[in-house]
């Protein structure tokens, strides 16, 4: 085997890990993203789902769940740079299904940075706050 | 003439909100940085096509970084005063073990110090204060003469690895890094003995070959794993490099004889207890993780790797050592990123990498060459932004009169109290009690570290019956306490407490039962015990 083909392997098989990984990661993710939000609009902003948080067990898993989409995210893109045309042609790589599940991800991830005033804002303005 | 303190004061504060905020989120600091100069790039080269960028002043800012480096940390070294808050603890606990003291006590003793460092974070300033003498300076100058060979091994390993102008650029960078955490490579704690041995692995993994190679690996691996627990971890990029130069046979080796050495001290020493140091690791496991802390850490992790990520996204086959060194080091990065949240620990712990991101650094530079400035000059001021504001913020904290004068008031006190059972007490005026290490190098004794009592509350270990019972019996002779503030009336740091008190009301009662004021230094309260004044 060649060493241009054995990183075109590995390159396949990350995307193939990331088209897989989404659809447990990504909605895991995007469910911690949304409690993440109601607590710091609404509770402690600075101990975030703290009684699962404290059982080392629990926390361990959320902890992972929370690392993993970064690292996905930061894996596709890496893969998008090395593969990215240098000419101009069209990014024959991207395909919808990818083109959606980056969306996604990016989106999720985009929300987790939201600032916690807009949070406030929203939740307090929903009367969601009890 | 009023205006001028005024602007100062109106200065310092906005100083002081830009480090709590956003120097301590360089992620987005450098993604700003980027967007700015990718703009002013396209504006410059739509004006002069033929506009070159200015390589050479990133490497003269690199040499300038390193030479900065070198003088703070000789200064610091000289300075008999010490600025975190746990930096006393270490050393006292250090010269415990040299007298012979358990470093890790009972659940149910009195003595309440004992920290879930691995056994070497003492054993070794313990074993150089016993040789050379305890003082302040020389615990200090253990950590800059750390901090010293740490860079000066980690320079010769990349040196090795790459040519001249790119060890400048990836040492430069590495010690911008060093310098965002203030004086954490060079302070009394086991960081600067953590980059020592990760310095010592990628000497003799770059370096190094045959016998001599595998027992600098196997020493220097073997007290990292040792130092704290994560230590495994650090060394997973350090024996990749040393598989990529010397094959599997080399790094069995090490790793079996590191293995053994990290295990050692709890058999070596008498005063080192496997079972108690493996109960107090328990105990901090049992703190949870924090998600604001993850977060923090994730954002540090992928700011230190830029460098390796800028190189993973050129199309261009990796050399023998990255295809090693850069998979171990992800890996090791993501560990190490959720070991650090929990409560206390921080993004700092990302601070061993450092030197192995370096040597991938410096390897990566001539494959990036084409377009490193894109990512680098961003790169490159966004360290310089946060290091000025945290360096500013270092030169206030050791810039305290009160604080070099309250070792000087305590060593006085000693001085005319020779052989007295002294302890310094708490009292929420926290830098105050730092010149208690003063105080356990002349008595070998220590019975009460907040630092530790404040991890053992956040674990839901309360004080036990028998520290109660010292305070009782005036194990203590004679209590120096900060006059700012009650005795040992003093809130828990950790927000998950709900920032409690410290020491239960029985001790804050036995206390005053048991002790009485007798006189004044400059900075503290003379507490006596009772018994025996008439």
């Amino acid at each position: 085997m060649q060493p241009g083909d054995f990183v075109i392997a590995i390159e396949s098989l990350i995307w193939k890990w990331a088209r897989a990984v989404w659809w447990l990661e990504c909605p895991a993710f995007l469910v911690l993203v949304l409690r993440f939000s109601f607590e710091r609009g609404c509770m402690n902003p600075y101990e975030l789902l703290e009684p699962l948080m404290r059982r080392q067990s629990t926390a361990v898993a959320i902890a992972l769940v929370y690392l993993s989409a970064h690292v996905w995210l930061l894996a596709v893109l890496v893969l998008l740079a090395r593969q990215w045309p240098r000419g101009g042609e069209r990014l024959e790589i991207m395909t919808l299904e990818r083109r959606l599940q980056l969306a996604g991800m990016a989106g999720a991830l985009a929300l987790e940075a939201v600032p916690r005033v807009v949070w406030v804002w929203l939740y307090h303005g929903a009367g969601m706050c009890r | 003439m009023v205006v001028a303190p005024v602007i100062v004061g109106t200065f310092m504060t906005l100083v002081d909100v830009t480090r709590r905020t956003v120097a301590s989120r360089p992620l987005w600091v450098f993604l700003a940085a980027l967007g700015a100069y990718l703009l002013f790039e396209r504006i410059r080269r739509h004006r002069d096509p033929a506009a070159n960028r200015t390589f050479p002043s990133i490497r003269l800012l690199c040499t300038a970084a390193v030479a900065y480096y070198v003088a703070v940390v000789v200064w610091y070294g000289l300075i008999p005063q010490q600025v975190d808050y746990a930096e006393p603890s270490v050393t006292a606990i250090a010269w415990l073990f040299a007298v012979g003291k358990p470093v890790y006590h009972t659940i149910d003793s009195p003595e309440r110090y004992s920290h879930m460092y691995g056994p070497m974070a003492f054993v070794l300033p313990g074993a150089v204060l016993r040789l050379l003498g305890a003082g302040m300076l020389i615990a200090k100058a253990i950590g800059s003469a750390a901090a010293l060979l740490a860079i000066g091994l980690t320079t010769a390993a990349i040196r090795k690895l790459s040519d001249s102008v790119a060890t400048v650029v990836a040492v430069g960078i590495c010690v911008l890094e060093f310098l965002c955490f203030r004086n954490l490579t060079f302070w009394s704690r086991p960081d600067p003995l953590q980059l020592v041995m990760v310095g010592a692995g990628l000497f003799a993994a770059a370096r190094m070959r045959g016998a001599p190679a595998v027992l600098v690996m196997s020493v220097s691996m073997g007290i990292l794993c040792n130092l704290k627990f994560t230590g495994p971890l650090y060394a997973m990029p350090v024996f990749a490099l040393f598989y990529a130069r010397a094959g599997w046979r080399p790094v069995l080796l090490s790793i079996v004889a590191a293995a053994v050495l990290a295990v050692a001290p709890f058999f070596v020493f008498s005063n080192v207890s496997w079972t108690q140091y493996v109960l107090w690791v328990q105990l901090s496991a049992r703190n949870g993780l924090r998600i604001a802390a993850l977060k923090e850490n994730i954002e540090w992790a992928v700011f230190f790797l830029i460098p390796v990520i800028v190189r993973l996204s050129v199309r261009r086959p990796l050399g023998p050592e990255l295809r090693w060194m850069i998979p171990a080091l992800l890996a090791a990065f993501c560990g190490v990123v959720v070991a650090a949240s929990k409560p206390g620990a921080g993004a700092y712990h990302l601070v061993p990498f450092l030197p192995s991101i370096a040597a991938v650094t410096s390897m990566s530079l001539r494959d990036t060459a084409d377009h490193p400035l894109r990512w680098m000059l961003p790169f490159v001021s966004t360290l310089v932004f946060v290091v000025a504001v945290q360096q500013q913020y270092f030169f206030r904290l050791v810039n305290d009169p009160a604080l070099s004068d309250s070792y000087r008031d305590v060593r006085q006190y000693l001085d005319a109290h020779p052989g007295e059972r002294i302890a310094v007490g708490y009292t929420a005026a926290e830098r105050m009690t730092f010149a208690r290490t003063v105080v356990v190098f002349a008595t070998g004794e220590y019975l009460l570290d907040v630092p530790a009592i404040q991890e053992h509350q956040l674990s839901g270990l309360p004080l036990p019956q028998s520290t109660v019972d010292a305070i009782r019996s005036c194990a203590v002779r004679t209590w120096l306490i900060p006059r700012a503030g009650e005795p040992f009336r003093i809130r828990n740091d950790y927000p998950s407490t709900g920032y409690r008190e410290i020491f239960p009301q029985e001790l804050i009662d036995a206390f005053a039962q048991n002790y009485r004021r007798t006189g004044t230094t400059r900075y503290y309260d003379v507490w006596e015990c009772s018994r025996g004044i008439s």
